[in-house]
C-alpha cells in the first residue's frame, strides 16, 4: 500500500518507522493515519500539518520554495500579515510599525528558517500567554466572525514566504 | 544641538521607550495637547453638537401620546448623576440596562414612539445630552447584588481569546496598554468619554459601538448591543474605569 498523500506526510512517518517490517501493521497504521488526517481536516483546519521539534518546526509546510519578496507584501498587506503593525520591520510601510513584538530588522541573525517557522506558525506552543497568535492553526477558537470562520490567519504558503523573507533579514537600519 | 536631554527624549520616544500604562488612565492623557483642548472647549468640542440635536429631541413631543422627555422628566440637568452608574440592574425585567436601553425603552414603553436605532444620531443626541449631565463625576457601578452574576460574566469575556486573530480584550487594553500598534498608543480600556467623538469614526459612538469595533479588528462575531453579554462585558468595563470622571462628550483618536 502506498504511503498516504503529503499532507499526512506528519504523522504517517513515525507511524510507519514503529511498525517497520510489519506489513500488516504498517496497513494498520496507514490507515490509522488517513483517519486522523480525515478527522482533524474536519475540525481542526491548520494551514498545513506540521510536527514541532523543540523551538522548531523543521519541514516546510508547502511545497512551493518560500520566496522572499512575496514574503515582504504578506508582513506590509493589513489583510493579511500585517506584521508590522506589532514588530519594526525593513518596509516602507514600517515607518509607522508597532512595538508589541520584538524588532525584527535583523532577526535571521538570531533565528533560523525552522525557528521562524514555529514562531509564525504556533508560536504559542512556545508561550501560550504571547500575545502573537498561531498564524496556522484555526481550531479552538471563540466566536470567530463568519467570513473568517474555520480558516487559519495565513496560508502554509504565505507562511513559507514569510520565513523565506524574514530569515535573510541581517541588516539594522540606522533610519530615526 | 542646543538641548541634548531634549534630543535623548525625542529618540527615547520614537524608540518607544515611554512608560507602560498601569492602572486606571483615562484616554486623554493620551490625546495629546491639541485635541485634549478640542475636547476642553465646549464652542470646538464636535461633540457637542450632539448635546445641542439632543436639548432639542428632549423638548420635542414625540410618539403616539404626543409627550416629551421634560414633560415627565422636567430639565435635563435632572438627569444629573445617570450615566455615571450605567450599566445597573433592572430588577423588574431581570436584566442590565446600559444608557442607550433607558432611552429606547422610555421611547417605545412611556412615549409609544418607536425606539431609535442604535448609533443613530437620534439616540446619540439623547445619550449625549444625558452622559454630559454627569460630566465630572466618578464612574460608579454597583456590580454586587443582583448585579454580580453578570459582572462575573464580564470579566470572564473580557479575559476570553476571541476572533480569528485569538485576542482576549486583556492582551491589549490589560497587558499592553501603553504599547503601539502600529502609529497609535493601546488605550487602558477605559470607558468614561462614552459617547464621545472618535476621529477614526469621524462621528459620535457609544460603548458598544467602541465594544464592536474591536470584536471586528479581532474578527471576531460582533455582540449584539442589547444582549445579556454585551451588557455584562461593559458592566465589566465600567467598574475598570470606576472613580475616572465622565468626560462625554470626549474626543478619542
Amino acid at each position: 500500500m502506498d504511503l498516504p498523500p503529503p499532507a499526512a506526510s506528519v504523522s504517517a512517518p513515525l507511524l510507519t518507522c514503529a511498525a517497520a517490517g510489519r506489513p500488516s501493521l504498517r496497513v494498520a497504521a496507514t490507515l490509522l493515519a488517513l483517519a486522523m488526517l480525515l478527522t482533524s481536516a474536519a475540525t481542526i483546519a491548520d494551514c498545513a500539518p506540521f510536527q514541532i521539534d523543540g523551538d522548531r518546526i523543521e519541514q516546510p509546510l508547502a511545497e512551493k520554495v518560500g520566496e522572499a519578496a512575496a514574503g515582504a507584501r504578506v508582513a506590509a498587506d493589513r489583510q493579511r500579515g500585517d506584521c508590522v503593525i506589532c514588530h519594526r520591520l525593513p518596509l516602507p510601510e514600517g515607518r509607522f510599525h508597532g512595538n508589541l513584538g520584538p524588532d525584527l530588522q535583523a532577526v535571521g541573525l538570531r533565528l533560523s528558517p525552522a525557528q521562524l517557522r514555529l514562531r509564525v506558525a504556533a508560536n504559542r506552543h512556545l508561550n501560550p500567554e504571547s500575545i502573537m497568535p498561531d498564524y496556522c492553526r484555526s481550531g479552538d477558537r471563540h466566536r470567530v466572525a463568519e467570513s473568517h470562520r474555520g480558516q487559519p490567519i495565513l496560508s502554509a504558503q504565505e507562511i513559507e514566504d514569510l520565513v523565506a523573507w524574514l530569515s535573510g533579514l541581517e541588516a539594522v537600519e540606522k533610519t530615526p | 544641538m542646543r538641548h541634548p536631554l531634549l534630543l535623548l527624549w525625542l529618540l527615547l520616544a520614537l524608540e518607544g521607550q515611554a512608560e507602560p500604562l498601569t492602572g486606571q488612565v483615562s484616554g486623554y492623557h493620551l490625546l495629546g495637547e491639541e485635541l485634549q483642548a478640542l475636547q476642553d472647549d465646549a464652542f470646538a468640542n464636535p461633540g457637542m453638537l450632539w448635546v445641542d440635536r439632543g436639548q432639542r429631541a428632549w423638548n420635542s413631543p414625540a410618539g403616539a401620546r404626543g409627550t416629551s422627555c421634560r414633560d415627565c422628566h422636567g430639565g435635563p440637568e435632572r438627569m444629573q448623576g445617570l450615566a455615571a452608574q450605567l450599566p445597573r440592574w433592572n430588577a423588574e425585567d431581570k436584566r442590565l440596562e446600559n444608557l442607550e436601553g433607558l432611552v429606547r425603552n422610555c421611547r417605545s414603553v412611556r412615549q409609544r414612539a418607536d425606539p431609535p436605532a442604535y448609533e443613530s444620531d437620534e439616540l446619540l443626541a439623547l445619550t449625549t445630552l444625558i452622559a454630559y449631565q454627569s460630566r465630572g463625576l466618578p464612574l460608579t457601578v454597583a456590580v454586587d447584588g443582583p448585579a454580580a452574576d453578570a459582572f462575573a460574566a464580564g470579566r470572564d469575556a473580557f479575559a476570553r481569546r476571541r476572533g480569528q486573530l485569538d485576542l482576549s480584550c486583556a492582551d491589549c487594553h490589560d497587558r499592553h496598554a501603553g504599547a503601539r500598534l502600529r502609529g497609535e498608543t493601546i488605550s487602558a480600556g477605559m470607558i468614561n468619554g462614552f459617547p464621545l467623538y472618535r476621529l477614526t469614526w469621524e462621528g459620535m459612538g457609544s460603548r458598544q459601538r467602541m465594544i464592536r469595533w474591536c470584536n471586528e479588528a479581532v474578527r471576531a462575531e460582533p455582540l449584539q448591543p442589547d444582549t445579556a453579554k454585551a451588557l455584562a462585558l461593559e458592566l465589566f468595563l465600567a467598574w475598570r474605569s470606576r472613580g475616572l470622571e465622565l468626560e462625554s462628550p470626549a474626543i478619542r483618536r
